[in-house]
């Protein structure tokens, strides 16, 4: 009888130790799925080397949490997602998720400018619908052409076009395939006012090409920090 | 025979608690006496939107949030510091550039505005920004060391606090908890060594003493060792009553059936069980008045602690057999 109680309590506290001990370790590991992952937030920006573990068939699951306005602190990140995994069924939502009417929330928008630079991703890994869209989307009357028409805050028509074509020049870099748009903009910009929008973006963005063309990944920050 | 026998019941009860406190890491020492503030300064940008965002409330709650984790020892390996970061005047506004920030210059031209140590901005996010490789989103970018700060609205306390670690001089640093390491997802960041701990507080104005508490509640991970322990000294006390009463037995003394379970008395073990978790519960409202973090996992680890702590302790209660 005793000795029943005493395996019982001893039994009971060993196997409650080792559900505690289990649920108490520590996140960080590539078994996170897609959804967690991205609701994580860090100072420096998305941990690039493990988002890029995520296989094409996460894509879906990211692109549908851009439905959710719950998730806006977070589109930032799921965008970025998308665009290092580099699946080319992300390029099409990407953009429409980009082109999305309407005035928007500051993380929203900070998402939307990120879909950008998720952009240069999918373009770095072969996508040329991803490619093109940067190229055009570094002409700020390109954006009007678009018709894209969200806002925040002062950013809407003429501010908004600017901004969008600097983030294009920024995303266009780093897929290391544009740098003859790239000198083209240096070279000969359509315009006085777009070459001094864009002068840094364009020049920083010519050395940013050149490393992401001779050291691919380690550029991006997509190998292990 | 008795005094031999509540000799040995003492030294018993010396290394059983000196083999409890050894499964806890000794309280590290503040690293000094003083408290200080550091006053920190802030200015928005004037495009930011909308115009409110982050004024001197945004600012408190955020100062309130960074002193908390650096006062606060979180875990063993964590230093209460005696430092506080507090506003300093009013929230002002800056105009550099744009309030979204895209290029390396745009980001140097900020981080070398005097406006105020912190600048907030609507957005950083460009490539190869604050020398961080890649295609980068960032919530803050500080110059190391230095006075200047550039950082986005949405950011939390912790990022209040590591920024300001950069300014103190103070470089990253890998490992979980930790503040100065940006990799770790926020929340999870509360954590200093005594070196950072004395670079936040360097340079501080003398705030009065230091009253702060370095104790603090075993984390889980803790409360598994010391389970551990008291298990091995269940085992160990059960293996020495039974010595003792055959020992009895062998000099004459009444000779009793142990048969094959464990010694156990219903009796003492109720009255020990009352006692310990009446000291358990004690020691967690002491420590909470005290200003001791305690986690959930202090509660479940004592709550299971303290059934094997009064199987241990039952054995010093005299009983027929003993």
């Amino acid at each position: 009888m005793r000795l029943r109680f005493l395996l019982a309590v001893l039994g009971s506290i060993v196997a409650l130790g080792i559900a505690f001990e289990t649920t108490a370790q520590e996140p960080g590991g590539p078994a996170l799925d897609p959804a967690t992952f991205v609701t994580q937030l860090y100072i420096h920006g998305l941990p690039y080397a493990e988002a890029r573990r995520f296989p094409p068939s996460a894509v879906p699951t990211l692109i549908a949490m851009l439905d959710e306005p719950a998730n806006a602190p977070y589109f930032s990140n799921i965008v970025q997602t998308v665009g290092i995994i580099g699946d080319g069924s992300g390029t099409s939502p990407l953009i429409a998720f980009l082109e999305r009417p309407g005035a928007v929330s500051q993380p929203e928008f900070q998402g939307r400018l990120a879909t950008l630079l998720a952009l240069g991703h999918l373009a770095r890994q072969g996508d040329d619908a991803a490619l093109a869209y940067l190229d055009a989307g570094c002409s700020p009357s390109e954006w009007a052409e678009r018709g894209v028409s969200f806002t925040f805050g002062q950013y809407a028509g003429d501010s908004l076009n600017v901004l969008l074509a600097k983030m294009s020049v920024n995303g266009l870099a780093g897929s290391g395939r544009g740098r003859q748009r790239l000198v083209q903009l240096r070279d000969a910009p359509e315009s006085a006012d777009v070459a001094e929008a864009l002068k840094y973006n364009v020049l920083e963005g010519l050395q940013f090409d050149a490393r992401v063309r001779t050291e691919g990944e380690r550029a991006l920050g997509l190998e292990d920090r | 025979m008795m005094d031999v026998e509540h000799a040995r019941r003492c030294l018993f009860g010396a290394a059983f608690f000196a083999m409890l406190l050894s499964a806890v890491e000794p309280a590290r020492a503040d690293v000094t006496t003083e408290d200080r503030n550091q006053a920190i300064t802030f200015a928005r940008h004037e495009d930011i939107t909308p115009a409110t965002t982050f004024d001197n409330t945004d600012a408190d709650a955020v100062m309130a949030v960074a002193s908390a984790l650096l006062r606060v020892r979180h875990r063993t390996a964590d230093c209460a510091c005696c430092v506080s970061m507090v506003r300093s005047g009013d929230v002002t506004t800056y105009d550099i550039t744009d309030d979204v920030i895209t290029t390396d210059e745009e980001l140097d031209a900020h981080l070398a505005s005097t406006a105020a140590r912190f600048k907030v901005v609507t957005s950083i996010a460009g490539n190869d920004l604050c020398d961080i490789a890649g295609m980068v989103t960032l919530l803050g970018c500080a110059k190391l060391p230095g006075n200047s700060i550039v950082i986005v609205s949405t950011a939390t306390g912790e990022v209040f606090a590591h920024e300001f670690g950069h300014n103190q001089n103070l470089p990253e640093r890998q490992g979980d908890h930790l503040i100065m390491d940006p990799d770790n997802p926020l929340g999870e960041g509360d954590t200093v060594n005594v070196d950072e701990c004395t670079a936040f507080w360097t340079g501080g104005a003398d705030a009065g003493t230091c009253t702060l508490s370095t104790a603090v509640i075993p984390t889980v991970s803790q409360w598994g060792v010391i389970a551990m322990t008291l298990l091995l000294l269940s085992a160990g006390s059960a293996l020495w009553s039974r010595r003792a009463i055959s020992l009895v037995a062998a000099e004459g003394g009444p000779v009793l059936d142990q048969g094959w379970a464990p010694p156990f008395d219903r009796r003492s073990y109720a009255l020990a069980l009352a006692g310990v978790l009446g000291v358990v519960t004690a020691s967690l409202t002491l420590g909470s008045g005290l200003g001791v973090e305690l986690r959930s996992a202090d509660l479940v680890g004592a709550l299971l602690c303290a059934p094997i702590l009064a199987y241990v302790v039952h054995f010093w209660f005299p009983t027929r057999e003993r």
